[in-house]
């Protein structure tokens, strides 16, 4: 009996200093000194195939920095890579994990509006500087953590544009709204409408469904019964593109469009040949346009990832850029306080423009980009300038 | 409009009373409540998938590829249903219910998560083939896709003959007899072995005909479809009347014509959808109580 207890004891020692050298990456063994950053991501779930594209971008931006030297001849970068499979519960155990270490300097997090919501305050109370780098829902700065910033615009700024295309563009007449009741659907939703009331636009109609379902044919016959001209999709891909097929399909006339999170690959994917004339919005114009953009896929292809980045990847790698160079600027006292000084009033360079974060760590340069499928591509018609407007996109070939 | 509606209620009445059919009949003889019903429909929806790419059957005409989807989803959700009875259920058909639900719920989830660890990208949606892509007709202000017509049909010729089966079978007798008193069946000489491997065969069948139903309607499919498709299937065997057959195809086009009438009938009213359903779901528990009580 105390033989086996002992065994048991033994054992467990055993998995747990496994466990532990597990997660701590050795290529770091011969530097004298090394600083943790922490991604997580969805790596597995709805959202995988995203996940990886930006968790393969973020570790190409954190090779590139180690290459350059940005720490110095002594100090290494390691990656730490976590999988929130877009599940919120997940993301606070990973996030309470991650702070924990007090190795971690930086963190790179979440896909999910979900997920990141649940997050904030642990990464707040631990004080590690975080940038989110594809959540979009506006209420996930609304704290002022001053531990937050994020790059891409959020859902308010998002809602602000949409609102100003479907106007003035589109010069859509009837609306009808649909949210997936996620907080990214409802926030997306809630300003789209603040917004669309304040220029007078006429909504017909809104209605909810969820994450997960497969039939819209109700909601949708119901949809057509009120003739709208645009149909508003505040929700991801799996289920734009589902609706999409069921409105093509129910010949519904009206115009598809769709927010940032439709804007993907999986959509096309889910949609199938449907998916042609579907409209949306994204974070970012087409990455090639971007200032570092080219270089960012030529690096991304020579790094042989089996992946292809996606849409988002290039925010990944550009969240990890900032974060590299606030470090860089706090060095010699490379402390999480010095890191996060740096972020609150630095102005950053990084692959997709420039970033200054206001007092609620939004990045005040920010743009837009408007996209069609046509030949079972996204492709851009309009962007906003430096000035705020809309103007068609340059015909690029 | 409302042709339509009523198009998509039976339409979706069809998938759900294909899967409360299985709960229904597990529950009648065994009084169990299999929770992993709603995985072997999933499974009946990958197979299916599995099937398409292995044989590249986008080369057939859509309406053969089609019967050979439903048919192949049918046979091997029935074959992977008779293997869980065998492996999971069978000795152990005398203990407490709660035993048996709680071996459901984990066939459930080992089902589930091994389609999410072991198959290529598991956990991702997978894109299911459509035959007829976007062929629509149009009659009145109703539109109809082929695979529709289909299914409606397939629905149709499963309540047929499942009322042929229970009613004019020995297999049916034996069933029918069983539900009623199994051990006064089993004195009659009633084999309960072959009973079981039928009701297990045709109950996961018609599982995965749903499944296959589903992935073709909508065009994809996911390891975790079967919760939601589950938990919907045996809230129609309960409406229906938890053990009747009958009750079961009813209870599966009641809960449809309730979920289309208030996504589309009342503003907003697609965001209470679900909720709205398991209110049912709860009603139908309490009356079935009652009844029970009184019995």
């Amino acid at each position: 009996m105390k033989r086996a207890a002992w065994q048991i004891a033994v054992l467990l020692f055993v998995i747990a200093i496994g466990a532990e050298s597990g997660c701590a990456p050795r290529r770091s063994e011969q530097a004298k000194n090394s600083v943790r950053i922490v991604a997580i991501l969805p790596l597995s779930g709805p959202n995988a195939a995203i996940g990886k594209g930006m968790m393969n971008s973020v570790e190409l931006a954190i090779r590139e920095a180690n290459e350059a030297k940005s720490l110095g001849n002594d100090t290494v970068i390691e990656l730490v890579k976590y999988d929130d499979e877009s599940k919120p519960e997940q993301a606070v155990l990973l996030a309470t994990r991650a702070t924990s270490d007090p190795k971690v300097l930086g963190i790179i997090a979440h896909y999910n509006s979900p997920c990141a919501l649940a997050a904030v305050d642990i990464y707040h109370r631990a004080g590690v500087p975080t940038l989110i780098g594809g959540a979009l829902a506006t209420e996930i700065t609304e704290k002022k953590y001053p531990e937050i910033f994020r790059v891409p615009a959020n859902a308010d700024s998002q809602g602000l544009y949409l609102a100003k295309y479907l106007i003035d563009i589109g010069r859509y007449k009837r609306i009808y709204i649909l949210d997936d009741s996620s907080a990214w659907g409802k926030s997306i939703k809630k300003s789209l409408k603040k917004y669309l009331k304040e220029r007078r636009a006429n909504i017909v109609g809104e209605d909810s469904y969820h994450v997960g379902d497969k039939d819209f044919s109700a909601l949708l016959t119901k949809v057509k019964a009120l003739n709208p001209d645009a149909l508003v999709v505040c929700g991801v891909s799996i289920e734009g593109g589902l609706i999409r097929t069921q409105m093509v399909s129910l010949k519904i006339p009206a115009d598809f469009v769709g927010v940032s999170g439709v804007c993907t690959e999986t959509f096309l994917a889910t949609a199938g040949k449907a998916a042609e004339g579907a409209k949306a919005i994204y974070v970012l114009p087409p990455v090639e346009q971007l200032p570092g953009g080219q270089q960012f896929l030529r690096n991304y292809a020579k790094a042989g990832y089996k992946d292809p980045p996606e849409v988002v990847g290039i925010l990944g790698y550009a969240a990890a850029q900032v974060l590299v160079e606030a470090m860089k600027r706090a060095q010699p006292q490379l402390t999480r306080q010095n890191i996060l000084a740096q972020l609150r009033h630095g102005r950053f360079e990084s692959a997709v423009g420039p970033a200054t974060f206001d007092e609620r760590g939004e990045n005040k340069y920010y743009t837009f980009a408007f996209y069609v499928v046509r030949n079972g591509k996204w492709q851009v018609t309009h962007v906003v300038n430096s000035e705020g407007q809309i103007v068609p996109a340059a015909q690029r070939r | 409009m409302l042709g339509q509606q009523l198009l998509n209620a039976l339409m979706l009445g069809s998938v759900y009373s294909a899967l409360a059919v299985g709960f229904t009949l597990f529950f009648g003889i065994f009084n169990l409540i299999n929770f992993a019903h709603g995985e072997i429909y999933m499974l009946g929806a990958f197979s299916a998938l599995w099937l398409y790419h292995a044989l590249s059957l986008e080369r057939l005409p859509p309406l053969l590829a089609l019967l050979i989807l439903l048919l192949w989803g049918m046979l091997s959700a029935g074959v992977l249903g008779v293997v869980v009875e065998r492996t999971a259920f069978r000795g152990v058909r005398h203990s407490p219910v709660l035993m048996l639900l709680l071996r459901s719920v984990a066939v459930s989830l080992i089902l589930r998560e091994s389609i999410a660890l072991f198959v290529p990208n598991g956990a991702n949606p997978h894109m299911f083939p459509t035959p007829f892509a976007q062929t629509t007709y149009v009659v009145g202000s109703t539109v109809f896709t082929p695979e529709k017509i289909l299914f409606l049909g397939f629905a149709l010729a499963m309540v047929i003959g499942l009322h042929f089966w229970i009613y004019r079978t020995n297999i049916g007798k034996w069933i029918r007899a069983g539900s009623e008193d199994w051990e006064a069946a089993q004195m009659m000489g009633v084999n309960i072995g072959r009973v079981s491997t039928w009701v297990f065969f045709v109950g996961s069948a018609l599982g995965g005909a749903a499944g296959v139903m589903t992935g073709v309607t909508y065009g994809s499919i996911i390891y975790n479809m079967g919760i939601w498709a589950g938990l919907k299937g045996f809230t129609a065997a309960v409406i229906g009347g938890l053990g009747h057959v009958r009750g079961a195809l009813i209870g599966g086009y009641v809960l449809a014509i309730l979920e289309v009438l208030i996504t589309g009938y009342i503003p907003s009213g697609s965001a209470y959808r679900d909720l709205f359903v398991f209110v049912v779901l709860v009603i139908a528990l309490a009356i079935r109580n009652r009844a029970g009580e009184t019995r």
